[in-house]
C-alpha cells in the first residue's frame, strides 16, 4: 500500500484486513472449513447426488413388491425390507429426491414471495409497511404446520401442494427478516449517496439494498431447508403430503408405525436419514454464519481457541487425568453464547 | 399499566380480525359445495338449493364472515361435514387430551431444558457443554414423531414399561393417565428442550460473568445456591418469553405426535377433517389454535414489557 | 482560500449559486406530541466559486441543513434554490435530474462506500446513474477523477477494507465530483479522520475547488478547521444562524457573543498528536433543541445577556456591508477575536 504525502508514517491505516479470501475461497471455507462442515457437505452432496440419480443408485424400483416382507439388513437389500416386500434402501434413495424437491419447492416460495416483501416494507415504509407487516404477523400466529394442514386441505394432498403450504408458512419470518436488513441498509451513507446520484428507487433496491441486507436471509433459508425437510415427512406421514405408495421418508414412517410391533427396524432408516440430512444443514448454515459474520466467527475461534488452551492446562497439571475434560469453576472472561 | 394493557389489546385486534378472516377465506377457496356434501347422494336440486339457503351460502363474502364470526364468539362453531355433530362439541370432546399433552410436553421441556442449560452454562466449553450441545441439536434435528416412534419400540414395545398407543384422561384415572402420557411428552418435548437448554445456557453465562454474582461468590456463597437460586431468578423473564413462543411450535407438533400415540385430540381431529375435506371443523381448530397463540404471545408481550422499562 | 474578494458572494449583480430562504426542518419524535424543530428559519447564500463555512457544536442543526440541501431530508418550510430553480419543490425524474449538480462528500468515509463496491464500481456509479458516456468514456473518466484526488490506479480495483480513512475520503470526493457538481457538500467530511491526515484532505479540497470552479459548502464543528478554508462563514446555533460574516472578519472582529466564545475556546493551531479534537469548549451545555430558550437562543450562556435578550428573539440583521448577526446588541458589543 503506497503512503501518500500527507499521511504520517506510522498512523493507522484503517480497519485491519479481515481474514477474507475472496469469493471463492468464502465458499471453500464454508463447506469445507472445519470437520463438521466437511461432514455436513458430505451429507448433503450425497443426498443431492440421489436426489439427481435416483435410479442409478437405487438397486430396484421403489414399488415394486417382489421381495419378501420385513427382511432385515442384508447384502441383497442392504436396509432391508418393508411390509410389501419393496427393497428400503431403493425407497429411501427415491424418498431422499422427494425430500430435496419438498425443501426446494418449500424455500424457494418462501424466498421469493419473502424477500420482495421484506424489501417493499423496509424500504417503502409508512402504511405499506405497518399493513405487510400486520400480514405477516398474522400468518406467524398459526402454528405452521396447522396451516400447512388447512392450506393443503383445501389445495388437495400432494407433495407440491404441501409444499406451497408449507412455503406460505415460512414467508412472513423471511420477510421480517429481509426488512429488518433493510432498516438498516436504508439508513447507511452509501445508500444515501446512491440517492444523491439521482439512481431510480429501483437501482439503489438492486445496488445496494438487497445485496447488503440478504446475508442473514440466506443463513435463515439454510436452516429452514432442514425444516422443510421435517415439514415433508410430518405432512406425509399423516397422509397429507407425498401421496401412498409414492416413497417419501414421511410416507415409509407411516407404513413403518403400522408394523412397529413386528418390524422396529423400519422406522430407523427414513427417521435416521431425516436426522442427518437435517443436521447437515443446520451445520451448513452454522458455518455460513460463522464465514459470513466475522464477529460471530471471531467468538467461535475464541471458544475453540480456550478450549485448547484448557485441554493444555489440565495436561501440564494432571498428566493422568487427561481426558476426564473436567475443569472447576469456568474461566474468567468465558465467552458469551455461540 | 392499565394503559399499556388497553395498548396492547388494541393493536391486537387487527391481528385478531385478519386471522378470522384469513381462515374464513381460506376454507372459502376450497372446492366443493358443503350444501352437497350435507344434503346427500340422492338429493335433489331443490334440497340442495335449501339447504345453501340455510347455510346462507348465497349471501356476499362478508355477510357470510360476519354471521360465522358472531357466531362463532358465541360458541357456536357449525356442524362437522362428516359426523353431523356441533364442532364446538367435537373440539371439547378433543380438547383435553391435547391440553394434557401439551402441559406435559412443556414440564419436560422446562425440566429437562433448564437443567441442561444450568449444568451446560456452568460447564461452559468443556467437554460437558460440548456433548450436551451435540445431544441437543440432535434433538432439535429429529422430527418430534420420529422420536416418538422410536420411544414406542424402545420403551413400550421392547420393554412394555408404557403403553404404545391410547389415552386415558387425568381425570378420569390419574395414575393410568400418566402412564399414556410419559413418552408422548418426551416426544415432543425433546425439542422444546433443546431450545430452552440453549437458550438458558447464553443467558446464564452472562450472568454468571456479571458484577451481581461476583458479589454474591465473594460473599461467600456456595456456586450451587448462586447458580440455582441467583443467576436462575434472573434469567426467568427471558425464558419464560422464550417458553412463550415454544407453545405456538407445541401446537404444531402436537398434531403429528397425536398420530403416532394414537391420542384422540386436536391433532387427530384436525388430520381427520383434514383427509375428509371436513371444513368447519378445520375452520374451528385453526380458530381455537390461533386464538391460543395470540393470546399467549400477548401475554408474553405486556409481561415482557412490564418487567423491562426499557421496552416501553 | 480561493479566488472571490472578501466582500462576499452576494454582490448586486450575481445571482447567487445557492440561496436556502427560512428554512425549516421538523422531526417527528415517537411518543411526543410536539415535533422536534432542528432547524428554524435559516437563510443564507453561497456565491459561484464560493467556499462557505457553516459552524455549529453538535446538536445545532448543520447537518440537517446539509441533508436539506441534498434533499436527503424533506424540508418542512423554506426554500432551496439552486441556480434559479426550487430544489424542494421537484419530484420524480426532474429531481433525480437536478440534484446531480450538488454532491455530498459525507462524514464517514467508511460508511459512504459499498463494502461490496470496488472503488472503480463506486466512482463509476454516479456516471452510470447520469449516464455520462460509453464504457471507454466512464473508464477515462473514472481514471481520471482518481487521479485528481492523488490516488493512483493501483486503487481501481480494491475495496473500502482494504483503505485507510483518508484513502476512503479521498476516494469520496473523487466520486462526488463525478457528476460535475456546481455545488458540494462537506458534512464534518474532516472530522472522523486522524489529525494528521486532514491537512491533506483540506489541501485537496481547496485545490480541487480552485481548479473546478465550483462552490463548497463546508460543515463542521471545528473553526480552525474552517477558518483554513472558507470564503465566508456563518455560524449555527441552535438551529439558528447567530452571524454570518467573511471569514478574515468573523476570526479578527465577530459581532456575535457565540462566536466570541467559539474562537476563545479553540485548540491552539499547531496540529496536536491527538486523534480527537475537542469540541469547542463554552460554559454549560447546549439547550435541547426539544425546548429552545425563550427570546436569543443563545442567552443561557451569553456573558453580555440582558432582560431584553429573554423576551425578544434577535433577527439575524445586516450590520455591515457583508456581516449578519443575530443580536440585539451588535452593535454595542467590542467583542475579541483569535487572538493573533
Amino acid at each position: 500500500m503506497e503512503q501518500l504525502s500527507s499521511e504520517l508514517p506510522g498512523t493507522t491505516r484503517g480497519t485491519p484486513r479481515p481474514a477474507r479470501r475472496g469469493r471463492s475461497g468464502v465458499v471453500r471455507h464454508w463447506l469445507w472449513g472445519d470437520l463438521r462442515s466437511r461432514l455436513a457437505t458430505c451429507v448433503v452432496a450425497i443426498v443431492l447426488l440421489m436426489a439427481i440419480a435416483a435410479p442409478l443408485i437405487a438397486r430396484y424400483s421403489p414399488t415394486a413388491q417382489n421381495f419378501a416382507p420385513f427382511l432385515g439388513p442384508s447384502s441383497a437389500h442392504w436396509l432391508g425390507t418393508d411390509d410389501l416386500g419393496r427393497d428400503v434402501w431403493s425407497r429411501l434413495v427415491y424418498g431422499a429426491r422427494a425430500s430435496m424437491e419438498a425443501a426446494g419447492i418449500a424455500v424457494a416460495l418462501a424466498l421469493v414471495v419473502g424477500v420482495p416483501i421484506g424489501l417493499l416494507a423496509g424500504f417503502r415504509g409508512g402504511w405499506v409497511d405497518a399493513v405487510l407487516m400486520r400480514v405477516a404477523d398474522t400468518v406467524l400466529s398459526f402454528p405452521g404446520i396447522i396451516l400447512a394442514i388447512a392450506i393443503t386441505a383445501v389445495l388437495g394432498p400432494n407433495l407440491v401442494h404441501s409444499m406451497i403450504a408449507v412455503g406460505i408458512t415460512f414467508t412472513p419470518s423471511i420477510a421480517r427478516l429481509t426488512r429488518s436488513q433493510v432498516l438498516v441498509t436504508k439508513e447507511r451513507a452509501y445508500t444515501e449517496a446512491a440517492v444523491s446520484f439521482g439512481n431510480s428507487p429501483w437501482r439503489i433496491v438492486m445496488r445496494h439494498i438487497l445485496p447488503n441486507s440478504i446475508q442473514p436471509v440466506v443463513i435463515q433459508a439454510t436452516f429452514m431447508l432442514g425444516l422443510a425437510v421435517i415439514a415433508e415427512a410430518s405432512l406425509s406421514f399423516i397422509g397429507l403430503g407425498v401421496q401412498y405408495p409414492a416413497p417419501s421418508f414421511g410416507v415409509m414412517l407411516q407404513s413403518a408405525s403400522q408394523f412397529i410391533a413386528i418390524h422396529p427396524f423400519g422406522v430407523y432408516p427414513p427417521g435416521v436419514a431425516i436426522a442427518l440430512i437435517v443436521l447437515a444443514f443446520n451445520a451448513l448454515g452454522d458455518s455460513l454464519r460463522d464465514v459470513l459474520d466475522p464477529v460471530a466467527s471471531t467468538r467461535r475461534r475464541v471458544r475453540l481457541a480456550a478450549r485448547k488452551a484448557r485441554r493444555r492446562t489440565l495436561r501440564a497439571r494432571a498428566p493422568i487425568a487427561v481426558g476426564t475434560g473436567h475443569p472447576q469453576a469456568p474461566a474468567a472472561g468465558t465467552t458469551n453464547g455461540e | 399499566m392499565r394503559r399499556l394493557l388497553l395498548e396492547r389489546l388494541v393493536s391486537l385486534v387487527p391481528t385478531l380480525v385478519l386471522a378470522t378472516l384469513g381462515i374464513f377465506w381460506l376454507v372459502h377457496l376450497a372446492p366443493g359445495d358443503p350444501a352437497i356434501t350435507l344434503a346427500g347422494q340422492n338429493a335433489t336440486a331443490q334440497q340442495i338449493a335449501t339447504i345453501r339457503d340455510q347455510l346462507g351460502l348465497n349471501q356476499p363474502f362478508l355477510v357470510q364472515y360476519w354471521h360465522w364470526l358472531t357466531h362463532a364468539v358465541s360458541g357456536n362453531l357449525g356442524t362437522s361435514l362428516s359426523t353431523r355433530e356441533s364442532v364446538a362439541s367435537e373440539i371439547g370432546n378433543a380438547l383435553p387430551a391435547t391440553l394434557q399433552l401439551v402441559v406435559g410436553a412443556l414440564l419436560v421441556a422446562v425440566i429437562a431444558g433448564t437443567v441442561a442449560g444450568v449444568v451446560s452454562a456452568r460447564r461452559a466449553n468443556t467437554a460437558t457443554d460440548a456433548a450436551v450441545a451435540t445431544l441437543s441439536s440432535a434433538g432439535a434435528a429429529m422430527p418430534s414423531f420420529w422420536l416418538g416412534l422410536v420411544l414406542v419400540s424402545l420403551f413400550a414395545l421392547k420393554a412394555h414399561w408404557f403403553p404404545a398407543t391410547g389415552f386415558v384422561s387425568i381425570t378420569s384415572n390419574p395414575g393410568q393417565a400418566l402412564t399414556y402420557l410419559v413418552l408422548p411428552s418426551i416426544a415432543l418435548g425433546a425439542s422444546g428442550a433443546a431450545e430452552i437448554s440453549r437458550q438458558l445456557r447464553a443467558q446464564l453465562i452472562e450472568i454468571l460473568a456479571s458484577d451481581h454474582i461476583r458479589t454474591l461468590r465473594a460473599k461467600g456463597l456456595s456456586e450451587r445456591r448462586i447458580v440455582w437460586l441467583h443467576a436462575l431468578k434472573g434469567a426467568t423473564v427471558p425464558m419464560v418469553t422464550i417458553i412463550g413462543l415454544q407453545v405456538r411450535w407445541f401446537l404444531g407438533a402436537v398434531v403429528v405426535v397425536e398420530a403416532v400415540f394414537g391420542i384422540p385430540g386436536l391433532g387427530t381431529l384436525m388430520v381427520g377433517a383434514a383427509q375428509n375435506q371436513d371444513y368447519p371443523v378445520i375452520e374451528g381448530v385453526v380458530l381455537l389454535m390461533a386464538a391460543i397463540v395470540i393470546v399467549v404471545n400477548f401475554a408474553v408481550d405486556v409481561c415482557y414489557r412490564l418487567v423491562d422499562p426499557r421496552i416501553r | 482560500m480561493s479566488a472571490v474578494a472578501d466582500n462576499g458572494a452576494a454582490a448586486a449583480n450575481s445571482v447567487p449559486l445557492l440561496s436556502a430562504s427560512e428554512l425549516k426542518v421538523d422531526f417527528k419524535l415517537p411518543g411526543a406530541k410536539a415535533p422536534l424543530r432542528a432547524v428554524d428559519g435559516v437563510s443564507f447564500e453561497i456565491g459561484r466559486r464560493e467556499i462557505f463555512g457553516l459552524i455549529g457544536e453538535s446538536g445545532s442543526g448543520k447537518s440537517t441543513i446539509a441533508r436539506a440541501i441534498m434533499q436527503l431530508t424533506p424540508v418542512s418550510s423554506g426554500e432551496v434554490v439552486l441556480g434559479g430553480m426550487r430544489l424542494d419543490r421537484l419530484r420524480g425524474r426532474e429531481l433525480r435530474r437536478q440534484r446531480q449538480r450538488v454532491q455530498m462528500v459525507f462524514q464517514d468515509p467508511h460508511d459512504a462506500l459499498d463494502p461490496r463496491m470496488t472503488v472503480r464500481q463506486a466512482i463509476e456509479e454516479p456516471l452510470r446513474a447520469g449516464n455520462r458516456g460509453s464504457r471507454a468514456d466512464l473508464d477515462d473518466r473514472v481514471t481520471d477523477l482518481l487521479h485528481r484526488v492523488d490516488l493512483d490506479d493501483s486503487y481501481l480495483d480494491r475495496k473500502p477494507h482494504t483503505m485507510s480513512g483518508g484513502q476512503k475520503q479521498r476516494v469520496n470526493i473523487a466520486r462526488a465530483l463525478a457528476l460535475e457538481p456546481e455545488l458540494l457538500v462537506c458534512d464534518e467530511a474532516v472530522s472522523s479522520l486522524d489529525v494528521s491526515v486532514r491537512a491533506g484532505i483540506i489541501n485537496l479540497l481547496a485545490d480541487l475547488q480552485r481548479d473546478l470552479d465550483i462552490s463548497v459548502l463546508f460543515i463542521s464543528h471545528d473553526l480552525g478547521v474552517v477558518a483554513h478554508l472558507a470564503d465566508r462563514i456563518g455560524v449555527l446555533y441552535l438551529g439558528r444562524l447567530a452571524e454570518i460574516a467573511p471569514a478574515g472578519s468573523l476570526l479578527a472582529r465577530p459581532r456575535h457573543p457565540y462566536t466570541e466564545a467559539l474562537l476563545a475556546a479553540e485548540p491552539e493551531p499547531v496540529p496536536s498528536t491527538r486523534r480527537v479534537s475537542r469540541p469547542p469548549v463554552i460554559a454549560g451545555e447546549m439547550p435541547s433543541a426539544a425546548s429552545p430558550p425563550s427570546g436569543c437562543r443563545f442567552r443561557t450562556r451569553c456573558r453580555y445577556v440582558q432582560e431584553l435578550c429573554g423576551t425578544q428573539e434577535p433577527p439575524l440583521q445586516r450590520v455591515d456591508r457583508d456581516t449578519l448577526v443575530a443580536c440585539h446588541f451588535a452593535d454595542k458589543l467590542q467583542l475579541t477575536g483569535r487572538r493573533a
